[in-house]
């Protein structure tokens, strides 16, 4: 008897519009699980080497996890998986909503596309039944109104769709993929792959419904969530406040990005924290399938929500920009266009640091005045990016490959990692954090240790009594880089990985949510049936890592790659922390301590008996594991 | 006695410094108070807190306390 998931893989060929299905087995699923270690699992297996990111043969992979559909709160989230046309290297993405909890009620696990439609098209599945729709029409549009267009033609309110907007069409490498206009798979250049396949988006309905081996025992799990979320500390905030409360508490610590990550306080702070967004604004509060937290904070006459966290530091803070109105117009766009926030402002940031530097003039900009504060220009500049009109094209490269056509040493300031653009978030001030960032196989990810360094640092800290049962008993300091600071890192990093790989949101359980680790698993037996234990989990947690990693060993990264960019080797300007920096032999000792405890070599690759250990032997071929 | 300074940082100033702009609240503690003092008597929830400074030096709940202190309170550095 089958719990928890469909054993159904939908497997689709846009070059043939060949469609069929997959049926793994339950060690398949028990070792994967779903999202990043279904997606990574297939992406090495069946990619070759060299592929550019565009080229038909890149798979793009939704996966839903064993778990996903289960009406628990804080676990609806799916994964996309891709090769990132941003970094060349693995590409991966989360997002919640009822896409992921759709799919399973349609009847599957997951959707791996391949190829190429001649025309655009969108993907129909409807419990169990799976078409190919013309899409010429909705070309062009934009990710509400080809979310409308597709609902009226199917007829159904109640499909879920993710979508590209222009910007994917347009293959800005930053492109992302949204369903219920809000719910954003936002990292990786995800959706400029989606577009480079012709695939305007996919729509999934089902009336299905989901096995459980103890129902129960889940009922009861939710019901303990939905009870103590508002007494615990973080999630009670979140669910007031949202991210954006995180303006407030990055900028008294110094490690809110201003000024494309100079200074870590930004005077006008205050003008774009939650507090001002909820005087100035008629917020609502929304959020996922089954959950009660409803985190997401919205303004409710517009369309696509309100700023998160990193857009109001990316469109504020980092462009000095302290008009809240105007960071909203930016979200706004980004999300109608389907560009990912913080790549789309970080490339802007960059772009007025080179004005400031006078490496780039007005007349480059069509006559905008694009200078660090000027929020005139800022909107102008992302249609430029969404339609790669003039500058906007370069600038929709991504910043690493803008500082190559740009030069005259552009590079110095090109705030990224393996090609990603740094999300806002400042590693001067934590430095397990910044470890993460720079060993993430997607490039600059803040979401591989959860919640950040501060979280650990006194004797009685709330965190750190949560996460005891994997041995983390003693609190560190935010700055603290010893072997100490790495175990912490590494832990952690296998508890977000195996979030990714089940579909979990980090504001679920502990350590960032209210759930303890016990009841989780307990959560985890009651869904699928497994007699299992968080050793099992978190050893499939970090199985998707090692997995993501072979990917890119097989695409030639190495060492030099797991690195951040020269800016935060330097003092930071102002705030808090003012002149504090990362001391670079102090992160290479880290990096040599992270790929030991990992059973990586010195290049950051992992060892064959390392695979053995996880059971993943047939890696070893795919990237010579010695 | 001796007195010592709070200084309350962003959300934390709301709940515990209610209308001081700056977040400061003095303290009137006996000799050889520790940290843990200002705790009780602000009826601080410990689990909000993220780390404590005193100039610039990170201190425990257990570090005694000197006339003329400015002890530092920052919450949680979250983000999304």
């Amino acid at each position: 008897m089958r719990f928890g998931y469909n054993g159904k893989i939908l497997r689709v060929n846009l070059s043939n519009r060949e469609i069929g299905f997959e049926e793994p087995d339950e060690i398949f699923y028990r070792t994967y699980l779903g999202g990043k270690g279904l997606g990574s699992y297939f992406l090495l297996k069946e990619m070759e080497p060299g592929t550019d990111a565009f080229h038909p043969d890149n798979r793009l992979i939704f996966a839903a996890s064993v778990i996903t559909g289960a009406p628990v709160p804080a676990i609806c989230r799916y994964s996309v998986v891709s090769k990132s046309p941003l970094s060349g290297g693995y590409g991966e993405s989360e997002a919640g909503g009822w896409w992921g909890p759709e799919l399973k009620f349609a009847g599957f696990d997951a959707i791996i596309v391949e190829g190429r439609s001649e025309k655009p098209v969108y993907l129909l599945v409807r419990d169990g039944q799976v078409e190919l729709k013309d899409a010429v029409p909705l070309w062009g549009l934009t990710i509400g109104d080809t979310q409308k267009a597709i609902r009226g033609e199917v007829g159904d309110e109640r499909t879920r769709i993710a979508a590209i907007g222009p910007a994917g069409e347009n293959l800005v490498r930053y492109a992302c993929i949204t369903n219920e206009l809000i719910h954003v798979n936002g990292r990786s250049g995800l959706g400029a792959v989606m577009g480079s396949k012709n695939l305007k988006a996919i729509a999934v309905r089902g009336t299905g419904s989901m096995k459980m081996y103890d129902p129960e025992m889940v009922k009861e799990i939710a019901s303990w969530h939905a009870k103590n979320f508002r007494e615990h500390p973080l999630t009670k905030s979140l669910h007031e406040h949202g991210t954006p409360a995180g303006v407030d508490v990055l900028n008294a610590t110094g490690m809110l990005p201003t000024r494309n990550f100079r200074s870590g306080e930004f005077p006008g702070a205050h003008q774009i924290n939650s507090k001002t967004l909820e005087e100035n604004y008629p917020i609502e509060k929304k959020g996922c399938f089954a959950c009660p937290m409803r985190c997401k904070k919205v303004v409710a006459n517009l369309d696509y929500g309100a700023p998160e966290y990193e857009t109001l530091a990316a469109f504020g803070s980092n462009i000095e920009v302290a008009n809240l109105k105007m960071i909203i117009e930016a979200n706004e766009l980004c999300n109608k266009y389907g560009l990912d926030t913080i790549s789309a402002g970080v490339s802007i940031a960059f772009a007025m640091e080179c004005v400031e530097k006078g490496i780039l003039k007005e007349k480059d900009f069509d006559g905008l005045d694009v200078r660090f504060g000027n929020q005139s220009s800022v909107c102008k500049l992302i249609e430029m990016i969404a339609f790669r009109k003039g500058i906007g094209g370069v600038l929709a490269e991504g910043v690493k490959r803008a500082s190559k056509t740009i030069g005259k040493g552009s590079s110095e300031f090109a705030m990224h990692i393996k090609g990603q653009e740094m999300p806002l978030h400042d590693p001067r001030g934590k430095f397990g954090t910044g470890l993460g960032m720079a060993v993430s196989e997607t490039g600059a990810d803040h979401l591989t240790m959860v919640p950040h360094d501060n979280a650990y640092e006194m004797k009685d800290a709330l965190c750190l009594k949560e996460i005891a049962p994997l041995g983390i008993l003693e609190p560190l300091d935010a700055l603290d880089s010893s072997a100490r600071k790495v175990r912490l890192y590494y832990y952690n990093e296998n508890v977000l990985s195996l979030w990714r790989a089940l579909g979990v949101c980090n504001f679920g359980p502990v350590p960032r949510g209210v759930l303890p680790l016990k009841k989780f698993v307990e959560l985890v037996e009651g869904i699928t049936g497994y007699e299992t234990s968080l050793w099992e989990l978190l050893k499939a947690g970090e199985r998707s890592t090692v997995l993501s990693r072979s990917f890119n060993v097989a695409e030639g990264f190495t060492r030099k790659d797991d690195d951040l960019p020269p800016r935060f080797f330097e003092p930071i300007e102002g705030g808090l922390l003012k002149g504090k920096k990362i001391e670079r032999r102090n992160f290479e000792e880290a990096l040599t301590t992270y790929y030991g405890m990992k059973g990586y070599d010195e290049e950051g690759r992992p060892t064959r008996a390392k695979l053995q250990e996880l059971n993943i032997e047939w890696v070893a071929d795919k990237i010579d594991a010695k | 006695m001796i007195r010592v300074t709070i200084r309350f940082y962003a959300d934390l100033k709301e709940r515990y410094s209610p209308g001081q702009e700056e977040g400061v609240v003095p303290l009137d503690l006996e000799e050889g108070s520790r940290v843990s003092e200002v705790f009780k008597e602000l009826n601080i929830d410990d689990r909000e807190i993220g780390f404590l400074l005193r100039d610039d030096e990170k201190v425990q709940k257990d570090a005694e306390l000197r006339d003329g202190d400015l002890i530092h309170f920052f919450s949680f550095a979250a983000g999304g």
